[in-house]
């Protein structure tokens, strides 16, 4: 199938293998117009995506127990949902506070957790074929064809040292305490890095750069994430999304956010712990902080990423509306500026604005 | 509005201004242009369920009636006493009452206003506003788009042709409109000799009024379905200044996208002033007082203003004939227009014709979605019962109205037989329309007028204004309307019938409407005005034999639905006198363009999966603003909003929603705390309001209100008009 001549394509699903329940899938995703969810082989992967993107957007994707992750810097830093962060069992801190660490010795290691990158996936025939010797910190899965004429091999790199850099407080996170519906106002990110072996940060170039705009109208964009589902297949959805009598907004703002607390008369699902209220105040209102595309997110936490590898989303939600199933997702541009003027995080905000591309 | 009796010459003529169509708040922008002609139902070839291309939520009717399914529009002389007590421990007095009728305003002949100052200052709509804006714009003035401020009372600029009009006192005078009707037999001739004996009324009684004041005049107002009349005595303000408006894309912040819906971030306001005949500006002590701190959520408040009538009286027949026929065609030729009209938005001149065309699609499309939703039909259908069982307990009542509603479904199917033919003429001859053919039909009519000889000179007269106050239309947009009606027309009436194929003679469609369009001189208003002077049927205007053909059509469909709708007022008339024998006055009549008040509570609403805050600010402007940049420029913002000074908190409240009860003309109405001081100015309805035309609820469907304190710190603060916010607070 030829992905290039179809304008309207706004979700394709490229698959690494169909074999294993946890095979990575990349989506590309949009919010406007016809929508077909299709998933490749890597023999079918349209001209713009090769095997070196597809290698890139594997190791950039990390897996976390029920959702996704994404590396974000070449110092392993990495970008998931909050509420994927607190839903461990294994999280550090009781309280529904704000954790910032704006220097390496301040992150704090939750302990228990482990990101797993897939390193390789190998195919054969003979089990003689299978890997001999596996080294420390690697985890080899076989899974094996209905009738036992093909294996397949998953290497994941277990990285057990995970530290956590960035969380707003819960309130903040699930802002207005709403689930299933767009236009959202919910800044659910967090922000980890990954140590290796040796106690050092993970060093990668396997990492999505971070963007600071929005997805345009009718831009293809792809959703990394596991899947442990069946393969998808055409999902066709109205070609505008109309709500309420009206357009849904492409994106929601800091100003959106600010109106929600305010029209609710402050208090409520809708207040601002500590001095969120007055330091937002002085972030980039405009910048974007959610945002909707049409389709499956696949897991909270999968990342949103463009053709150049920019990430511009950390998914988090899904909605049901007229225009069928959406994935929202936090947009990365509203990160940085909330970073810096509520967070006092200027070496994070420094370290993300560094990776991003000209 | 719709209804005005001053419009009814033209039904003794054939020519019939079908009356009241059903159609909530900015659909009266459509009926209220100086048209010849408005159509009530225009029966439609066949039934039509397709979806329109409108998603509308449509409120979820319990299937139980309700004590207010017939409205909250309460009359004047016979306010809900018992219920305010009960409900709000509100003591309402006549005091009360007489300072709520006397701040209000009917505006223009679709809206409504109040008085905000002690010197004649008027507070309305912009959309209210538009045509008044535009009138008074000068050579290289936009005014419509950049905005007006006078700064001072003699740069107030006149409008031209608009009166405002304050309700002094109402009076009973259902005994004299029934006793001329006793005597007379048909329904057609009693109806027409109550209308007629009502307006020799109102005549009489302005002659009276002008004796004392001569800006009085008195209307007779039929309510109950004619059940009762009453005389309504009003004070005339025909000198009317535009004091400030702001930007178009304030005005109508969201466009036709957000028209119609909540939450939203509209400065839907304007400012003018009533001056006396001496052209000083009146003196108005009984002008409403602004609450600086407006309402909270929770808080009673009311609305004054002039809504025009429902759907909800009617039988249940009625409403499936409307669902199926009238209601489905016009959204069908709404969206045609609209399709047609599209590609051309952005030219100025359409702008009003566009308006009008998608504001009325939508809001029919929400009609037309509620009466799809079969709660609504379930529970209209459920109080239709409940009349029905307790008529037939009474002996006296059942030998009266046994027949009642059988008459009404007999009436439907009559209709239904007759829809065939009708339906190529829906909105024919209206403002929306080809500006070619409505001048012609104009014409036409004119020229009738003039050959029978015995009508009175001042009716010729009124039609002949109307006729040129037609607004020209691009000829390329004219000719692909021209070219629609005459398809709609050979699709209703086929092939093979003789007035198409005279049309055609044998041209092909193409031909014949690029013939019409080079040589006509109708397509501009100075050329109609001189043929009509020279005589327009005698021409060689290549539209005379076009429109020689059509017009008779056209009037019989009229007559004809004229016809049904006097039969089936009367019916109506006798379903109203019927309940008002089982009910009496606890449910409010139907509404009728005039004087009304409505109770309610300011409170939010479950919406889109989650909850509606009764209130917005002026921070989402702002994130809508930003977020549809790149979309549409229906969300785009003057110049001088896009960085408002830091004086400016965008925390101030901009709009807001409560739970009254309102219809097509409340446009402009104040909205009231109990101490009846302005908390907000109404505007519109939420998309889930649409379908309370068939019957009210408050479930989710709300007024939408602008928000004094946005009206104020606008005015303070980005407008620089602190004279106008002293005045409104009685600041020094």
């Amino acid at each position: 199938m030829d992905i290039s001549s179809k304008s309207c394509v706004v979700l394709l699903a490229i698959m690494f293998q169909s074999l294993d329940a946890r095979a990575l899938q990349i989506h590309t995703a949009g919010n406007t117009t016809q929508v077909q969810h299709t998933r490749y082989s890597s023999s079918e992967i349209p001209l713009e995506i090769d095997t070196d993107w597809m290698e890139h957007a594997r190791l950039g994707t990390l897996l976390l127990p029920g959702c996704a992750a994404a590396l974000v810097s070449t110092d392993g830093l990495a970008a998931t949902s909050a509420t994927c962060l607190r839903s461990q069992e294994t999280w550090i801190r009781p309280d529904d506070s704000v954790f910032v660490a704006d220097k390496p010795a301040q992150e704090q290691r939750m302990v228990g957790l482990a990101a797993k990158q897939l390193r390789d996936i190998r195919k054969f025939t003979d089990m003689k074929d299978r890997s001999k010797r596996v080294e420390a910190g690697i985890l080899v899965e076989l899974t094996a064809a209905e009738d036992s004429s093909s294996f397949t091999e998953y290497i994941w790199h277990i990285y057990d040292d995970i530290r956590l850099v960035m969380i707003p407080p819960v309130q903040i996170a699930n802002f207005g305490r709403e689930n299933g519906v767009y236009p959202r106002y919910a800044l659910d990110i967090a922000l980890f890095r990954v140590y290796d072996e040796n106690v050092q940060t993970l060093e990668t170039e396997s990492y999505f750069a971070w963007s600071n705009r929005t997805p345009a109208i009718r831009e293809r964009l792809f959703v990394t994430a596991f899947d442990g589902k069946e393969p998808f297949t055409h999902i066709t959805l109205s070609d505008t999304f109309t709500y309420n009598g009206t357009l849904s907004p492409p994106y929601t703002t800091l100003y959106g956010m600010l109106d929600m607390h305010y029209s609710n008369g402050t208090a409520g699902d809708w207040y601002f712990p500590g001095n969120w209220n007055s330091r937002i105040q002085e972030a980039e209102l405009s910048a974007a902080l959610n945002f909707s595309v049409a389709g499956e997110c696949i897991q909270k936490g999968a990342a949103i990423v463009d053709i150049d590898m920019e990430i511009l989303g950390i998914s988090f939600d899904h909605a049901h509306t007229g225009g069928g199933r959406r994935c929202i997702a936090v947009s990365t541009s509203s990160v940085l500026t909330l970073l810096k003027s509520v967070l006092d995080a200027e070496s994070i905000a420094a370290e993300l604005a560094e990776q991003a591309l000209e | 509005m719709i209804c005005k009796y001053k419009r009814w010459w033209i039904s003794g003529l054939l020519l019939l201004l079908a009356g009241c169509a059903p159609v909530p708040l900015e659909v009266v922008q459509v009926i209220n242009q100086p048209l010849v002609v408005e159509e009530v139902f225009l029966p439609v070839t066949s039934a039509n369920q397709e979806d329109s291309t409108h998603t509308i939520t449509v409120d979820r009717f319990d299937v139980d009636p309700s004590r207010f399914d017939g409205g909250k529009m309460w009359l004047f002389d016979s306010p809900p006493i018992d219920w305010l007590a009960e409900e709000y421990g509100i003591n309402v007095d006549s005091a009360w009452l007489a300072k709520a009728k006397l701040g209000a305003l009917r505006f223009g002949e679709s809206c409504s206003a109040s008085f905000v100052s002690d010197r004649g200052l008027i507070l309305t709509n912009h959309h209210c506003a538009r045509e008044w804006i535009m009138d008074v714009s000068v050579e290289g003035e936009d005014l419509l788009e950049d905005g007006f401020l006078a700064d001072t009372v003699v740069q107030e600029r006149k409008v031209p042709d608009l009166q405002v009009e304050q309700l002094l006192d109402i009076k009973d005078v259902t005994h004299r409109v029934h006793g001329a009707s006793r005597i007379v037999r048909g329904d057609n001739e009693r109806i027409q000799a109550r209308r007629r004996k009502a307006s020799e009324i109102a005549d009489q009684l302005t002659e009276t009024a002008r004796m004392r004041d001569s800006t009085l005049q008195v209307d007779v107002v039929e309510l109950y379905s004619g059940e009762h009349y009453a005389a309504y005595t009003y004070k005339i303000y025909e000198d009317i200044r535009l004091v400030m408006a702001p930007e178009k894309e304030m005005g109508y912040f969201g466009g036709e996208y957000d028209n119609f819906t909540f939450p939203r971030y509209t400065l839907d306001m304007s400012f003018f002033r009533a001056y006396d005949q001496n052209g000083a500006p009146v003196i108005t002590p009984d002008h409403y007082v602004w609450n600086r701190e407006g309402a909270m959520a929770g808080d009673v408040v009311f609305v004054v203003g002039n809504p025009g009538s429902t759907s909800r009286s009617g039988s249940v027949s009625q409403l499936l004939f409307e669902r199926d026929y009238t209601l489905a065609h016009q959204v069908k030729a709404l969206e045609r227009r609209a399709d047609l009209l599209r590609p051309y938005t952005d030219m100025a001149a359409l702008d009003p014709t566009w308006f009008r065309v998608s504001n009325t699609l939508k809001a029919l499309s929400g009609q037309l979605a509620g009466l799809r939703n079969d709660t609504l039909i379930a529970r209209r259908s459920a109080g239709e019962h409940q009349i029905k069982e307790d008529l037939f307990k009474s002996d006296s009542l059942s030998g009266l109205y046994g027949n009642l509603f059988q008459e009404l479904d007999e009436l439907q199917l009559s209709k239904r037989a007759e829809a065939e033919r009708m339906a190529a003429f829906t909105f024919f001859g209206t403002s929306i329309g080809s500006r070619i053919l409505t001048r012609a039909l104009y014409g036409y009519y004119y020229g009738s007028l003039q050959r029978r000889g015995y009508i009175e000179p001042e009716v010729i007269d009124e039609v002949r204004s109307d006729a040129l106050a037609l607004k020209n239309m691009p000829v390329a947009v004219d000719k692909e309307l021209i070219a629609l009606r005459f398809e709609e027309i050979r699709g209703a009436l086929g092939e093979k019938d003789p007035t198409v194929r005279s049309l055609l003679e044998g041209r092909s469609m193409d031909s014949l409407v690029t013939d019409i369009v080079t040589t006509t001189a109708l397509s501009d208003s100075a050329g109609f005005a001189t043929l009509l002077e020279e005589g327009f049927l005698g021409s060689t205007d290549p539209i005379v034999p076009i429109i020689s053909a059509l017009a008779p059509l056209y009037f019989n469909a009229q007559q004809q639905a004229q016809s049904f709708k006097n039969r089936e007022d009367l019916l109506i008339a006798e379903l109203a006198s019927l309940r008002f024998a089982l009910y009496g006055t606890d449910v409010p009549p139907d509404a009728s363009s005039s004087l009304r008040i409505s109770d309610g509570y300011v409170r939010g609403y479950a919406y889109n999966g989650t909850h509606a805050s009764a209130f917005t600010t002026f921070y989402g402007l702002y994130d809508h603003y930003h977020a549809y940049e790149d979309v549409h420029g229906a969300w785009n913002l003057p110049e001088r909003w896009q960085n408002p000074p830091d004086t400016f908190d965008l925390s101030t409240p901009l709009n807001l929603v409560s739970t009254n009860d309102i219809a097509g003309g409340n446009s402009g109405s104040p909205l009231l705390n109990q101490d009846l001081e302005i908390v907000g100015l109404v505007f519109d309805g939420n998309i889930e309001s649409l379908s309370n035309v068939y019957a009210f609820s408050d479930r989710v469907a709300r007024t939408v209100s602008v928000d004094v304190r946005a009206i104020l710190s606008s005015l303070q603060h980005i407008y620089g008009a602190k004279h106008l916010v002293n005045e409104i607070t009685k600041a020094e």
